[in-house]
């Protein structure tokens, strides 16, 4: 943070975006923020993208894990919502959609009935050692308790992919590794496949971008607060087009874990200055959402977690919050709440692109 | 108990702490000099570590007894639900396949710093080679630790996804 100069970043435009008509797609921990982020604002979005991703408030699936509160979220998210040693271990669709119906009720998130109208796509790889496939399948029958006509859900879980969002450069990793960025070679676009299943057909993705990646100062939508573990920049790439006038809608791409453009790796506990890893700007630029955009109007925003572990938080890998780590509260987190930090930061990114 | 001894010791630190600051002022007026000042809170760091560990062990000791009582519950209760038996065998399958993951993990970490430790690199200066035999041991100390953490990792897995699991079939005939 003391290198980054705040004079080159600008505040976050407005375009003509058409709110709602937004979407959201994310990678692991950004796959679970997603599920949250679609629910908390189901009214505004038209559908989501889900990459190895659990359903909502999993990590509180057994709260006697652990006397204490925090504890028992951090032992539900690892072993429960990541890596349960068996299925039959895995989170309970039926009681976590009843949970999310609960949740609606108190007004937490938007009515679960929105739903209804969404197309949402869900992918897990084979060979993906870190979030098991037996849970990203909870979150498929989770949508599909919750409303979501089983045509509307794209689920693929066939493809013998590690950990990672699915690229065409031949410079990413093999498709069947499990390691950083966590970005790996399959032969398409991943993101090209997760906009067109929510948009319906689109053009094909431009060959050269006409627009520009616009980085801006995220702590205006936090109000700065450490509590929220998110970097002082974030990114948006806007077609020219959008940015000389014409209408748009905006599409949320959340990077997962060790993928912000900030991410330190932690060595013996300290961050490893000395050896920043050189894949930062990797999600962001190479992940082909931006070529798809150019060709359709769309901007796409990159909102950006950061890594910490102190007394505030605890997120040495720069995760997004689906265990509850930003809540003053652990006996009652509001992480996937319209109150949570985090998702109180994005919404109001989103709302500023539409001039709200 | 644990409690109590922490309490000793941390007394026992403040009093040499007490001690400490006492014995500088005396040298200080014996030799006219300032006295140097005694740093108070390091000593009570590694106390405060063995706290962490004390709590986690007794919360991880009382998750298996919980789980060992609820099992013993259901156990009375053949009729309720005969899955269970299925998924203990299902567990002990998971946990033995992870065992030999985790082996054939070791042995490919030993085999690699044999490897690199049996071939012969060009080293001009004592201050290299005390590095490149420092490389060594901390690759070795890195595999120890990354073991030690499966296998911590792989308890609680046991512990939580035994648990989880006795506690939604005893949900389940609420």
């Amino acid at each position: 943070m003391s290198n980054e100069d705040s004079s080159v970043a600008a505040a976050l435009p407005s375009f003509k975006a058409d709110l709602g008509q937004s979407s959201v797609s994310g990678l692991s921990s950004g796959a679970f923020m997603t599920v949250q982020m679609h629910l908390a604002h189901s009214s505004t979005f038209v559908g989501a993208g889900i990459i190895a991703g659990g359903p909502f408030r999993c990590a509180e699936s057994y709260r006697a894990a652990a006397a204490i509160a925090e504890d028992a979220l951090t032992i539900n998210a690892l072993y429960v919502c990541m890596n349960p040693l068996i299925p039959q271990a895995a989170p309970n669709p039926d009681k976590l959609a009843s949970v999310a119906r609960d949740t609606a009720a108190q007004g937490l998130i938007d009515p679960v009935e929105n739903l209804a109208s969404h197309r949402v796509y869900i992918f897990t790889g084979t060979e993906d050692s870190v979030v098991n496939s037996s849970v990203v399948d909870t979150t498929r029958q989770f949508y599909e308790k919750l409303g979501v006509a089983p045509g509307a859900i794209h689920y693929e879980n066939t493809l013998p992919a590690g950990h990672s969002i699915i690229t065409d450069n031949p410079e990413d990793n093999p498709l069947g590794v499990n390691r950083p960025p966590y970005i790996n070679q399959g032969g398409f676009m991943q993101s090209q496949v997760i906009l067109e299943h929510i948009y319906g057909p689109l053009k094909p993705p431009a060959e050269r971008l006409s627009g520009r990646i616009i980085r801006f100062d995220q702590t205006e939508f936090f109000g700065g607060d450490p509590r929220a573990s998110m970097s002082r920049f974030a990114y948006a790439y806007v077609p020219k087009a959008v940015e000389e006038g014409a209408p748009c809608r905006v599409h949320i791409a959340l990077h997962g874990c060790k993928q912000g453009y900030n991410y330190v790796n932690f060595v013996n506990g300290q961050p490893d200055l000395e050896n920043c890893p050189p894949y930062g700007n990797r999600y962001y630029t190479t992940t082909g959402y931006n070529e798809m955009a150019d060709a359709n109007d769309l901007i796409i925003l990159y909102p950006q977690a950061e890594g910490t572990d102190s007394a505030a938080s605890q997120n040495p890998e720069g995760c997004w919050d689906w265990w509850g780590y930003t809540a003053e509260d652990p006996q009652n987190p509001d992480y996937y709440s319209k109150q949570a930090i985090q998702i109180q930061a994005i919404h109001r990114m989103l709302q500023r692109l539409g001039g709200q | 108990m644990y409690t109590a001894l922490a309490t000793i010791a941390e007394d026992s630190l403040r009093q040499m702490h007490e001690l400490q600051q006492v014995h500088a002022g005396m040298l200080a007026k014996l030799t006219g000099t300032p006295a140097a000042s005694v740093p108070a809170t390091l000593p009570t760091v590694p106390l405060g570590r063995l706290n962490t560990w004390q709590e986690l062990i007794t919360q991880s000791v009382t998750r298996q007894m919980q789980s060992c009582q609820a099992l013993m519950r259901l156990a009375m209760q053949p009729q309720k639900d005969a899955s269970l038996l299925t998924e203990s065998m299902a567990i002990q399958a998971a946990v033995m396949k992870r065992l030999a993951t985790q082996q054939a993990q070791w042995l490919e970490g030993l085999q690699a710093i044999a490897s690199e430790a049996a071939s012969v690199r060009k080293v001009n200066t004592l201050s290299k080679l005390m590095d490149q035999e420092s490389d060594l041991y901390a690759r070795f100390n890195a595999l120890l630790t990354s073991q030690a953490t499966a296998t911590m990792e792989l308890i609680e897995s046991v512990q939580i996804s035994v648990g989880y699991l006795v506690e939604q079939k005893e949900n389940e005939g609420e």
